[in-house]
């Protein structure tokens, strides 16, 4: 057995079995909370070696090539590990404060940990399986799971985000396995009907022999079926209502990780179909889509009043910019593409830490309620301002960089005009947030003496994310350098 | 059976699950939309055994079975209860009129069947109306499900979008692997069990199986 074989195995059978644990032995709540932390440690652990690993030796095969982690494998299971992490460290004080103030009852909160733990297993298998099927089962486990998380609460506002999530989500997954079907009936008269028909790295040696009309409508259907679970728009109302609606550390893993996971499939068999369809036919899917979400957030993100709600369409607006990214291609736009997916997981987890932190103090999500942070909360509003400046793309943080290597590749690549769109709608969007988060800090009239503190962990695992963005964007070391360019040769043909 | 019989009987079957599809659109009562799928499910598993039968796959019989007892008596019986309990078998009320929507369908399928059937989406079987059925039944699912406000509508519509998927996964390919069958026929049944267990807590909070009363979230 491999190295990565091991490791993939220990985290997600790590994860599972702290689920079960959590969910059924009789023990108090803080070691409920401590057997998800040892799970989540066990799961970076095992993802850190991975990339040891593939940094070293290349991609890897384990489980009779059921399992291939590559360099943008390695880098969405990274990103599961060390927010999923953060996200049960954060849980913490968290759900002791829902509990304190009898909005979750202490059972729920044991099934709250085992659901985080079994919502990070189904994402974690999404990057580092190679067959396509498999990738289908392991992201349609990941609605239902997170589905019930969303409803933790029990509320009316819960369970309508939650209904929606659910319809929504397996309809537009229904959407991309009958994309995965259409690539197997393509496959079939070159590979045959064994399983391995359905794995990437077999598909990827013969896309070009793969029948151009089928792989069009199957790239169609992917696009708007993993597209919806992505949050593009116009496929992504479910997004704000269930990341508003779903408890902080769970909007974090939402909006930071799911989204991407959502996203690999999508790229991969992206690359399938540029393969064998040809042209600017995935490029033009791609850039379409994205600009498309990117426009529709920021009339919403300009109107907004719920500061959960804002940061919900910021996603809509980013996975338009990192799909947008992917379809103007070539190595420069290609990398800034993957670069963004990494700011934006980062990025955002920390704002749903410090934001989730600030809506429990003040009781409220509405933005005017939430007036005059920076007198009544200095550490929280501090905390959540860098995170804002790094969402909106400025230096130094790293969406500047992804968001200038996107606009440098748009002129390299002679999609100079489409690029400029995009710009002029990333400045509006984050023109809207600016205005929206400084009259939230410094606005309003109240007094200093309404000091609504944010817990030292929320504030901690806010800004670990934030630096680790930052160093990853502006200083990365050669392998880390190295891994983000072969992932970002794995989304270009 | 010779070749050209299997063609016929597949092609017949899945014009006839086209046509419950299009009178899932038309019907107004839950109890109605739930035998229609029932019924639906079982010509899908009429499908699975035809091809069974025809090429000797013995996973296809696996498959005819699970589409049987799941789709066609199980999940149809699970939706009974459901209403019966919620006393909910008001009529479901529609987005659009009926006429509309009856119309929609129709022109949508018949152009989706036309369209679809040229040569690269000929099925192994020789059933060139199969694939372009399939497709036909998920846009007919998801019209159900877009313009009929009611839990149970939005459940049915779903499992109209899924029925015209494994006809495809049927006759396309003679189904997907059978490890990824069960894996994704495990998937879609949580899925289906968790909206029960929603559609019970919507009952119990709202009162009603209607999803005009989720208008909380906006904007």
């Amino acid at each position: 057995m491999t190295l990565v074989a091991v490791c993939v195995a220990t985290a997600i059978v790590s994860l599972l079995c702290g689920s079960v644990l959590a969910l059924s032995a009789p023990v108090e709540r803080r070691l409920t909370w401590a057997i998800a932390a040892v799970s989540g440690t066990v799961m970076l652990v095992a993802a850190a070696l991975i990339t040891i690993d593939v940094s070293r030796n290349g991609p890897a095969f384990a489980f009779n090539d059921w399992v291939y982690v590559d360099a943008l494998g390695v880098i969405v299971a990274d990103l599961v590990a060390v927010v999923g992490l953060l996200a049960i460290v954060n849980s913490l004080p968290y759900i002791e404060h829902e509990i304190g103030r009898g909005e979750i009852s202490p059972r729920r909160a044991r099934q709250y940990y085992a659901l985080v733990l079994a919502f990070l297993a189904t994402m974690f298998a999404v990057p580092v399986l190679n067959n396509l099927g498999g990738v289908w089962i392991a992201v349609e486990a990941t609605t239902i799971v997170s589905a019930l998380l969303v409803s933790i609460h029990g509320d009316k506002a819960g369970l309508e985000a939650a209904w929606k999530y659910l319809i929504l989500g397996s309809v537009g997954i229904a959407f991309a396995l009958f994309g995965t079907m259409m690539t197997f009936y393509a496959a079939e008269p070159i590979l045959g009907d064994s399983s391995k028909a359905l794995n990437w790295t077999t598909l990827r040696l013969v896309a070009d022999q793969l029948n151009p009309e089928v792989m069009r409508l199957a790239f169609v259907f992917i696009l708007v079926g993993y597209g919806t679970k992505a949050g593009l728009a116009p496929m992504h109302t479910w997004l704000p209502d269930a990341h508003s609606q779903a408890p902080s550390p769970v909007s974090a893993l939402l909006s930071g990780v799911l989204l991407k996971c959502a996203l690999v499939p999508l790229l991969r068999i992206g690359v399938l179909a540029d393969l064998s369809v040809g042209g600017a036919f995935r490029d033009n899917a791609l850039m379409t889509f994205g600009i498309i979400s990117i426009g529709v957030a920021v009339p919403f993100i300009l109107v907004q009043g719920d500061l959960k709600r804002m940061l919900a369409y910021h996603s809509v607006e980013h996975m338009g910019i990192i799909v947008l990214a992917a379809g103007i291609g070539g190595p420069v736009a290609s990398y800034a593409a993957i670069l963004h997916l990494v700011a934006h997981s980062l990025t955002k987890s920390s704002l749903f830490f410090s934001g989730g932190a600030i809506v429990q103090a003040y009781h409220s999500r509405r933005l005017h309620r939430l007036q005059g942070l920076i007198r009544r909360t200095p550490a929280g509003a501090a905390v959540l301002l860098i995170g804002v400046f790094g969402l909106a793309g400025f230096p130094p943080f790293a969406m500047f960089v992804s968001e200038f290597g996107l606009i440098s590749g748009a002129f390299g690549e002679d999609r100079a005009v489409i690029g400029v769109a995009g710009l002029i709608l990333i400045v509006l969007a984050a023109a809207a947030l600016l205005y929206h988060a400084i009259d939230t800090a410094y606005g309003g009239r109240v007094s200093g003496s309404e000091r609504r503190p944010i817990p030292r962990t929320a504030v901690v695992t806010a800004l670990v994310p934030l630096l680790l963005a930052t160093w990853v964007a502006f200083a990365p070391p050669a392998p880390v350098r190295h891994m983000l360019r072969d992932a970002a040769a794995v989304v270009q043909v | 059976m010779n070749a050209t019989t299997v063609a016929d009987t597949v092609n017949t079957l899945a014009i006839g699950m086209v046509v419950i599809g299009v009178l899932l659109v038309w019907t107004r009562w839950p109890n109605h939309a739930v035998a229609l799928v029932a019924l639906q499910s079982i010509l899908l598993a009429t499908v699975g055994l035809v091809t069974a039968i025809h090429t000797h796959h013995d996973q296809l019989y696996v498959g005819a079975g699970l589409v049987l007892g799941v789709k066609g008596a199980a999940l149809p019986a699970l939706m009974a209860v459901l209403i019966r309990r919620a006393r909910a078998n008001g009529e479901m009320p529609s987005a659009v009129p009926r006429a509309l929507g009856i119309g929609a369908a129709v022109v949508v399928s018949l152009a989706t069947i036309e369209t679809f059937s040229g040569d690269p989406f000929q099925t192994a079987l020789g059933a060139t109306r199969a694939l372009p059925a399939a497709l036909a039944l998920i846009l007919l699912g998801l019209q159900v499900m877009m313009t009929r406000h009611h839990v149970v509508a939005q459940i049915t519509g779903f499992l109209v979008i899924e029925n015209g998927m494994a006809l495809a996964a049927l006759t396309a390919t003679y189904g997907m692997p059978l490890v990824i069958e069960f894996g994704v026929l495990l998937d879609l049944l949580l899925a289906v069990m968790v909206a029960f267990v929603y559609s019970r807590r919507i009952h119990e909070v709202h009162g009603d199986l209607l999803t005009t009363v989720l208008r909380e979230l906006r904007g």
